[in-house]
């Protein structure tokens, strides 16, 4: 059973400001304990349908067909009781999502339940995001539909850390400054010009480079709250972040 | 196919990463986030040059010691000065703090301190006043007269139009310069963002942050301290 109380992982120094793990949402959800479950399991489902879809896709389904499926997928998800049948007690949020989708592609779908579609306490507007291309499946279709999971999910959460450093950047600095110097969270470091960014800001090169450091802190400091929040165990952060290397290498 | 120039992966036409690439954001959070610029003295000074650079608001405390309510009245290169009520007391404060506070640089922490020394040394209608030193939680302060009138810095566009006021103004920053030097205090900064004005426009002399007490030092006469700023100069 994996933990539901996610207080490890939230007295860790520098794991900071998050309320609770995917799966404690989750569980929460499952159990229709807490009112606001709902609400933070639609938030989590908005974060992470894109590498659903990129798997529903590669398994060979149309556009509107892997749509339907995902939507409807995820508002099983968080029907009460969630998904039967799957194994939770597989540490990683990535893996369950996998396995369940899986389970659901191969069985539930199969039963010929997609009538009941559209109940669910959830509308996730995936034209929009299709729209927006967050969604844009062609790059992937090189890959395994396992793979393209994968590097959509590495995707998923290097940008939810991506948008709480632009929120937090956001909060006490301009927040147009802040695509002057995204550049610079990138390895390898030096191939944007720092003299460039400082004359554009209008500051000088250390004061640049001293803010360039606080920003890779922070972003990698947000990074990892990220993983820590689909994995089980914090103790599984950095072998996480490994796994996400690799599906980001061809 | 559009590829990342750096690591080659094949990127997203519409990424979802504002155009970063993943692999490279990624190698980055793996990475020592680098140096942090120069460090040692003055390293401070240039995050205070960039936060003041990108208009970052300072914000307020609730609660300091005896003082409450701090909200942030102006940064300046090595401190941040608020305007706060002192409990004991019922009145209204202007608080000096080092402002990066306990991770203050040495030599920046003498030069704090160094200034609360000199102008506690001064008692003259022309120079702000210092109420007291001190230290919360290891966050060294001094606390001083609010002077509410912004500084001289602000009121020079009205004083180059009315040079009597001006002329007047100089005459009493003047004394007050004169008698800190009686007193061995060189303030060695005087500019218009050191100078604040009242309600009344009377000018007071703040920030001994780099002031000397002249024994040994070069004596630099008041006329070249005060004239030898073109502001204060007369317009022909
Ligand atoms: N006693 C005070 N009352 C009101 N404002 C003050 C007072 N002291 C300083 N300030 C404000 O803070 C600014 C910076 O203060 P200053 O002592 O010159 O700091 P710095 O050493 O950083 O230059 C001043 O220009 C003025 O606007
Ligand atoms: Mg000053
Ligand atoms: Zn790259």
């Amino acid at each position: 059973m994996p933990d539901p109380n996610p207080s490890p992982i939230e007295s860790r120094p520098g794991a900071g400001a998050f309320a609770s793990t995917q799966w404690s949402v989750i569980l929460r959800a499952g159990e229709g304990s807490s009112p606001d479950a709902g609400e933070a399991l639609e938030a989590l489902c908005r974060t992470y349908w894109p590498p659903l879809y990129a798997y529903v896709r590669r398994r060979g389904h149309a556009v509107h067909e892997a749509q339907d499926l995902v939507q409807e997928f995820l508002s099983r998800l968080l029907g009460q009781g969630g998904l039967h049948g799957v194994d939770r007690e597989k540490g990683r949020f990535r893996s369950f999502l996998l396995a369940s989708m899986n389970h659901f592609l191969t069985n539930e779908w199969h039963r010929g339940q997609r009538q009941k579609r559209g109940g669910g306490r959830i509308h996730l507007s995936l034209d929009q995001a299709l729209e927006e291309g967050v969604a844009d499946v062609e790059p992937v279709t090189q890959f395994t539909p396992e793979k393209a999971f994968e590097r959509r999910w590495a995707e998923t959460v290097l940008r939810s850390a991506l948008e709480r450093l632009r929120s937090e950047w956001g909060e006490r600095y301009q927040a147009r400054h802040f695509d002057d110097l995204k550049g610079f969270l990138l390895e390898p470091r030096g191939a944007v010009p720092l003299a460039e960014v400082a004359s554009r800001l209008g500051i000088t090169e250390p004061a640049l480079k001293s803010i360039v450091h606080r920003l890779r802190k922070r972003y990698g400091e947000l990074f990892r709250q990220e993983v820590a929040r689909t994995v089980g165990d914090p103790a599984e952060v950095e072998e996480e972040i490994r796994q996400l290397l690799a599906a980001l290498s061809e | 196919m559009n590829r990342c120039p750096k690591c080659a992966l094949v990127l997203s036409s519409a990424s979802s990463l504002e155009g970063l690439c993943p692999r490279c954001l990624l190698l980055g959070t793996l990475a020592d986030p680098g140096e942090e610029g120069q460090s040692g003295p003055g390293g401070e000074l240039e995050v205070a040059a960039v936060e003041a650079a990108l208009g970052i608001p300072l914000p307020g405390i609730e609660d300091f010691g005896d003082f409450r309510d701090l909200r942030p009245l102006a940064r300046g290169g090595m401190g941040i000065v608020y305007r706060a009520r002192q409990v004991s007391l019922n009145r209204q404060v202007a608080l000096k703090m080092i402002r990066s506070g306990r991770l203050a640089h040495e030599t920046d922490l003498r030069r704090f301190r160094s200034e609360a020394e000199a102008a506690a040394l001064l008692d003259h209608p022309n120079i702000v006043p210092i109420y007291e030193v001190g230290d919360h939680h290891g966050m060294p302060y001094f606390s001083m007269k609010l002077i509410e009138g912004g500084s001289l810095a602000s009121h020079l566009p009205r004083l180059r139009s009315d040079l009597r006021a001006g002329v007047g103004l100089l005459m009493r920053v003047a004394r007050a310069i004169h008698y800190a030097h009686e007193r061995g205090v060189l303030h060695r900064d005087l500019k218009p963002g050191n100078i604040l004005i009242d309600a009344q426009g009377e000018p007071h002399v703040t920030d001994f942050g780099l002031a000397k007490l002249a024994t040994q030092e070069t004596q630099v006469t008041l006329s070249a301290v005060i004239l030898g700023t073109p502001a204060y100069m007369s317009p022909e």
